[in-house]
């Protein structure tokens, strides 16, 4: 017969590896490499900006010319000045990944292979990987604020802020006011009772609650409350709602609760999406011109997270640009060829953007043959190699779990980093 | 799905006479490894899984003095008028047809903002509550692909072209535009979760009609161009001729071409989307090459196409399959390959009607596992769930019954949407950016029980100690005179422990509670002791899981 403890069973069943802690404990915030992940959806148009398809004898968009900006060669489209200004503010900490092929042509799809690796259920994504390998304990390990989250043994992991502040209403108690029924906020002293009889219930249970999942999810509830109340403890001097410009939401206002999360110790990853211009999505199967404005206005938002991030940080902890990288992708290309609605379909190969720390920037890894097809590189160095590596998914988490100092071989076996894109 | 591409080899259609069993008897190497839960907490998880609701005490005792009850209550609990909202909510995290946002909105019928959310639950629940329907009232679940019924609340009657009965809630309907009968893959409610453009031209429904009737999944097959010439060419072009798109749109196009009467000309229309478009149903062969068909064989027309479906084996499969999942609470994976064709071979004989295939999966030794046996291996901690988390639509209706609270505000129910409420926050799916509920707590889920809690308990205790008029709903024993020490006060312990817990509390959770009670009764008063207290018991961890 068996017998194991519960430490060691824990220790081997990574859904619920947690570190055993004592409930109520403070956690000190460790300098842990965060990832802003910027998530373009809808599948965005490459070639507007990354990827030029003159190899194709295509008409490329008007008026658009291939330009050079700190070894970072582009498409500088009229419409989009902001391209252009923000790679020669931050061209030299920017590495462009062109030629990732997500091997399907569904949002949803591509969504979860674009931050999964696969196209089966059952995966974490690469953001929920990382926030659950942190060396310290965090009150939001991977913080959602907008775009999608895909998880499975770490789900645990995710915090959700919630479109209308969901999450400040839950910990302040506000979230009564938002009732038809009048409900009168419990007196602190008197809930702090009753927070206090729940914790030493779930670690009752964590302690007896025999084999099988009852004692595993008292456990996780014990930290789920002590989190909690962590969290709760500091709202009041945290701005986690962000802020809306018109008819979109605000990148640089959502990148900054994240980089606030991430100053704190709180958190090492977050998300936010870009829906492009006025919300219109970036899936423009009619008026590909579209891109443009979208494009312009992401990186317009993306100089003014990168302006706020520059300015984090201070004598003690160090600048915050040099332990975070943001990521910015899209779940899919687009087709080469317009379509008969003046608009591009989708394709299976796409672009992705790693900015900041230990990011090698100034450079272009990767490209499209006259196919519009990925090329092969050489991983070792970012070059185009024949006989290389056709650039996958997994690849760029390889290169993502690298960066943030863990073995990409523990979660994806079979993908190696691009060390060429690290510093 | 692996299993299925196994399954898709094995066994065949509905078998023409059944074999006389009545229960699934499932072999799994795993089961041995399984200890069941007790009655009376066997009987609550069937409870919040059928009804979503807690047994009644009386209920609890009876099984508790004779364990043989079980299965009659369990029997009882499919009988039960909540059955069929519990089966909404179960199939809702499989369908995703409960989204937030379609492309026709309230405003498009000049509702009011308050119907916001009454107006997106209508059109999402619709063939949520065909199926569940069918289900409740023992009609062949083949019926959710061939019914000219569908199912439509006073909103929808008002909104859509249907002909509805007079009368509360939802009713049997039929649509009055011409559209086919074919049960599900004929409502609006699917099609406006599964929309398609001039582009798609009805493909990604096909495959989500594949996904959610065959579990075949098309969409899990990689699309690669690599050394192929479709960037060159256009995009209908390449999918006519190229060898790497054929390989899918040789299946996907005939289906896609079949459900043409739902091909919208102008998007964002109501007018347009909420009419089926007979006149159109020819449109497919025309735009996209291919006549209509059912994985080679020619339908005609939607209707042909659900008959299709109802007569092809992975119907019945992945019936079995899918509620096994749900019931369960987990993936289904190559190793439940026994299990599940059991349970198939059960449903079929059984007629193929849906009760009888969830009586067989609640008698599978992992959906009645309470716990492992100490020489269980490891790896079968995290596969199977002894215990399962209560997620928000579960909390919200146990709550509910329990104590008669529900959370709404200004129209929506705040514990069953993501614009301004909880769902996902709470473990829920949103059938967008969610697609499975959470299976093991975190912040925003304690957060959220935290906050459910307590305000049932205040609500519930306002009530039932305020002398109002009225049956009270939860405390039984107590008045606000009532003190520790007193019986009243005793008795009141001890049945909200059966009630809530299906467990008979022990001395020291007796003394806790108390201490509890007079630690906050000292701080205020007796209503806001009670309150605590029941609100501590309301989120306590074997309270909101099960």
């Amino acid at each position: 017969m068996t017998t194991l403890s519960r430490r060691h069973l824990l220790s081997l069943m990574p859904s619920l590896a947690l570190p055993l802690r004592g409930y109520g404990k403070p956690r000190p915030a460790a300098a842990e490499h965060c990832f802003l992940f910027v998530f373009c959806n809808g599948g965005w148009d490459p070639s507007y900006v990354f990827t030029p398809y003159q190899p194709l004898g295509l008409e490329p968009p008007t008026g658009s010319a291939v330009a050079e900006v700190g070894g970072i060669r582009f498409v500088d489209t009229p419409g989009q000045p902001a391209v252009r200004t923000f790679l020669e503010g931050w061209g030299a900490q920017t590495c462009i990944v062109n030629g990732i092929e997500v091997r399907s042509i569904t949002h949803e799809r591509c969504r979860r292979i674009i931050m999964t690796g696969t196209s089966e259920s059952g995966r974490d994504d690469w953001p929920t990987l990382l926030a659950a390998s942190a060396r310290s304990e965090l009150l939001c390990p991977h913080l959602v604020i907008g775009g999608p989250s895909f998880s499975s043994l770490y789900t645990r992991k995710i915090v959700r802020i919630g479109p209308a502040g969901q999450l400040v209403n839950l910990l302040t108690g506000d979230a009564f006011t938002m009732s038809d029924r009048t409900i009168l906020q419990p007196d602190p002293g008197v809930e702090a009772l009753g927070d206090a009889f729940v914790r030493s219930r779930a670690a009752a249970l964590a302690e007896n609650g025999g084999r099988g999942r009852e004692a595993a999810l008292a456990e996780m509830y014990g930290v789920a409350l002590d989190d909690g109340a962590g969290l709760a403890a500091v709202a009041g001097d945290l701005n986690l709602s962000a802020e809306e410009q018109g008819c979109t939401n605000d990148l640089a206002s959502e990148a900054a609760v994240a980089f606030d999360c991430f100053e704190r110790g709180f958190s090492r990853c977050a998300i936010i999406q870009s829906g492009g211009w006025c919300s219109s999505g970036w899936d423009t199967h009619q008026n590909g011109a579209q891109q443009a404005e979208h494009f312009q206005l992401l990186f317009k938002e993306l100089a003014e997270l990168m302006t706020d991030l520059d300015g984090r940080g201070s004598a003690t902890s160090g600048a915050l640009a040099d332990r975070v990288t943001v990521v910015v992708f899209s779940e899919m290309g687009r087709h080469p060829v317009l379509n008969s609605w003046g608009g591009k379909d989708h394709w299976t190969y796409t672009s992705a953007m790693l900015l900041g720390a230990g990011v090698a920037g100034g450079q272009v890894i990767g490209g499209l043959d006259s196919q519009a097809t990925g090329l092969a590189i050489d991983l070792a160095s970012g070059d185009l190699s024949e006989g290389g590596t056709d650039l996958l998914p997994g690849h760029l988490g390889a290169t993502l779990l690298a960066l943030g100092d863990h073995d990409p071989g523990d979660f994806l076996p079979g993908y190696d980093p691009i060390l060429g894109a690290l510093r | 799905m692996n299993l299925l591409l196994l399954l898709a080899c094995a066994g065949s259609g509905p078998d023409p006479e059944p074999q006389g069993t009545d229960t699934a008897d499932p072999v799994s190497s795993s089961a041995t490894f399984m200890e069941p839960l007790d009655a009376p907490r066997l009987l609550r998880r069937m409870s919040i899984d059928l009804r979503g609701a807690l047994p009644a005490p009386p209920d609890l005792d009876a099984v508790a003095a004779d364990p043989g009850l079980l299965s009659t209550y369990r029997d009882i609990y499919l009988e039960d008028p909540r059955f069929e909202a519990r089966l909404v909510q179960l199939l809702a995290e499989r369908w995703h047809t409960q989204v937030d946002e379609f492309q026709v909105g309230h405003y498009d019928y000049r509702l009011e903002d308050t119907q916001e959310y009454a107006f997106e639950r209508a059109v999402g629940q619709e063939p949520l509550r065909l199926m569940a329907h069918i289900a409740a009232h023992d009609r062949p679940w083949t019926d959710i692909v061939t019914t000219e019924d569908t199912m439509a609340n006073e909103l929808l009657g008002e909104i859509w072209p249907v002909d509805r009965p007079e009368g509360e809630g939802w009713l049997l309907s039929r649509y009055t535009d011409g559209r086919p009968g074919a049960g599900v893959i004929g409502t609006n409610g699917l099609w406006w979760r599964y929309v398609t453009n001039p582009s798609n031209m009805n493909r990604g429904r096909a495959a989500a009609l594949t996904r959610l009737l065959l579990c075949h999944d098309i969409l899990t097959r990689p699309v690669s161009f690599a050394g192929s010439a479709v960037s060159t060419s256009g995009t209908e072009e390449a999918i006519a001729t190229e060898p790497a798109c054929k390989a899918c749109h040789s299946t996907v196009d005939p289906l896609a071409a079949s459900l043409f009467g739902f091909y919208w000309l102008t998007q964002y229309n109501a007018l347009e989307q909420e009419r089926y478009h007979p006149e159109r149903e020819l449109l497919g062969e025309d735009y996209l090459g291919v006549a209509p068909a059912f994985f080679g064989t020619p339908v005609m027309g939607l209707s042909a196409l659900g008959e299709a479906i109802a007569g092809d084996p992975r119907f019945y499969r992945c019936t079995a399959e899918t509620m096994a999942s749900l019931l369960w609470r987990r993936e289904i994976v190559l190793e439940d390959y026994t299990t599940v064709e059991a349970l198939r071979e059960t449903f079929i004989q059984e007629g193929a009607t849906l009760k009888p295939l969830v009586r067989a999966v609640t008698q599978t030794p992992e959906y009645q596992a309470g716990a492992l046996t100490p020489d269980a291996p490891v790896a079968l901690e995290q596969t199977i769930h002894t215990r399962r988390l209560m997620v928000t639509d579960q909390l919200a209706s146990v709550l509910e019954a329990a104590t008669g609270f529900t959370w709404t505000w200004e129209g929506f129910d705040q514990l069953d949407n993501d614009t301004l409420g909880f769902r996902v926050l709470g473990g829920g799916v949103d059938g967008d950016q969610v697609a499975q509920p959470q299976r093991e707590p975190g912040l925003t889920w304690a957060l959220v029980i935290k906050r459910a809690a307590q305000a049932s308990a205040a609500d519930v205790v306002a009530r039932d100690l305020g002398g109002g008029l009225g049956p009270r709903v939860l405390l039984e024993h107590v008045d606000d005179q009532s003190r520790p020490g007193d019986s009243d006060f005793q008795a009141e312990l001890a049945q909200l422990h059966w009630r809530l817990f299906a467990a008979e509390p022990g001395i020291d959770r007796l003394a806790d509670a108390t201490a509890l009670w007079t630690d906050a009764f000292q701080m205020s008063d007796a209503e806001t002791a009670w309150s605590v207290l029941l609100s501590s018991m309301l989120r306590d961890p074997e309270f909101v899981t099960y």
